[in-house]
């Protein structure tokens, strides 16, 4: 039981983090990966929360190689 | 030129689809609990959260078969492309039921203990592996069932919270398409968790039939539909040989396509890449999706169904997938692009025809 335990505590932190990452994904960074994102709607980004927590580590690394965004 | 996401692409059609899955939906699961009431008066009434549980649980496995019969139902005949079309909203129907039933479920059954109901649900039952001695009979009948429902519903998750195109662009096609293969997978946990359930809680034998028929249909379809495009593969085949004006280079955007009807009713999928033009069957080798309403992403013509992908030159899937579709010989004059109708056989390479600088800078609008 032991090994449940920790299986779903490993879980529950990846899946703070992910929500974590997710707030900033849907409000600033999903622009960096996709331009059709950058206007996306509200509820579209709603819509893509949920996948964000859970898919995090392969937006970050998307987000990560993305060009970053020029001011102005 | 892009287009900004938007949640839904609602159209008439899609309205009056979603309407009627939620209320088939609605009216499936009312009419399960009312007619349970009914059937079952005095000592022998089952719960109304039971009734809930086992309705909502019969809709999602209902939901599900329908959803996995609609891809071969569509390869043995263009009737049931409407459905194969609209087949995302369904998935996502199946999720919301299925999570309705593992939600009520998880907290009915295992949220008045002093362990979080999440963590019950796998520890409370601890007989995963066999005792020594112990028969397999008699193991499977108290095996922890309701974990298998667990994975089959966040399989079911990740594939409803990736249905929208700005995952099948950002996770790439190869990734998204394996992904939502997973739905197998999800079935196949989806009747361990009903069958060993049933072997525990003694329910109807009508359920187990009922669940052991619907697997059969899928199992069947999807057999004879593979049958039958091998059979009908090679047998199809055009004569005329003459290049045909299918549409001008101003029509097309970059990475775009378009679909053209020949006379003999044939559909090619013309695309513009860059500065050159290639065209394939509008017929995706998977569930006959249209290939002409998709976009070229990474180099390949991507379905918009499944994000199935072929290269424009010679309409083979990038390795190590190998589905081919038919290409056609493409040729640009002035800004007319010509096509010979006469389909080569699937996976042949064409070169792509050239639009010369003088044709003009069409297509970014």
């Amino acid at each position: 039981m032991t090994l449940w335990y920790s299986l779903l505590a490993v879980v529950g932190v990846y899946l703070l983090i992910g929500g974590v990452f997710a707030w900033w994904f849907v409000t600033r960074g999903v622009g960096r990966c996709d331009d059709a994102a950058r206007t996306g709607t509200p509820m579209f980004r709603v819509l893509i929360f949920p996948g964000s927590v859970a898919l995090w580590p392969c937006l970050w690394r998307k987000a990560r190689s993305a060009p970053r965004e020029v001011s102005g | 030129m892009t287009h900004a996401y938007r949640a839904v692409q609602w159209n008439k059609h899609k309205r009056t689809y979603d309407a009627l899955i939620a209320v088939g939906v609605v009216l499936f699961i009312a009419l399960f609990v009312v007619v349970g009431l009914l059937q079952h008066e005095g000592d022998h009434a089952a719960h109304p959260v039971t009734l809930i549980l086992r309705a909502t649980s019969t809709c999602a496995i209902t939901l599900l078969t329908i959803v996995l019969a609609i891809g071969p139902l569509a390869r043995l005949s263009p009737r049931f492309n409407p459905l194969l079309y609209n087949r995302r909203h369904l998935g996502v129907s199946t999720f919301l039921v299925a999570l309705v039933h593992g939600g009520l479920a998880t907290f009915w059954y295992h949220g008045f203990g002093v362990v979080d109901p999440v963590t019950s649900v796998f520890t409370t039952n601890a007989n995963y592996l066999p005792a020594e001695g112990q028969r397999w009979q008699s193991w499977l009948h108290g095996f922890p069932y309701q974990p298998l429902g667990v994975f089959a519903l966040i399989i079911l998750f990740l594939m409803a919270a990736t249905s929208h195109d700005f995952w099948l662009k950002n996770l790439s096609p190869r990734v998204w398409k394996n992904l939502h293969t997973l739905v197998y997978l999800a079935y196949g946990l989806i009747v361990m968790h009903v069958t060993l359930g049933f072997l525990q809680d003694d329910v109807s034998v009508v359920y187990a039939g009922l669940l052991g028929g619907s697997a059969a249909v899928i199992v069947v379809l999807h057999v004879v539909a593979g049958v039958r495009e091998n059979i009908k593969e090679g047998q199809d085949g055009i004569a005329n040989t003459e290049w045909v004006a299918v549409a001008k280079i101003d029509d097309l955007e970059d990475a775009h396509g378009k679909v053209v009807c020949l006379k003999n009713h044939e559909r090619i999928a013309v695309f513009r890449h860059g500065d050159k033009v290639s065209a394939v069957s509008n017929v995706c080798a998977h569930q006959n999706g249209p290939l002409g309403e998709g976009r070229i992403i990474d180099g390949c013509i991507t379905c918009p169904w499944h994000g199935y992908q072929y290269r424009p030159e010679d309409g083979q899937s990038p390795p190590p997938y190998t589905e081919t579709i038919p290409t056609y010989r493409v040729r640009v004059e002035g800004r007319d692009i010509l096509v010979n109708p006469e389909a080569l056989p699937p996976g042949t390479a064409v070169e792509p025809a050239l639009i010369h600088e003088t044709v003009g800078e069409a297509g970014d609008a």
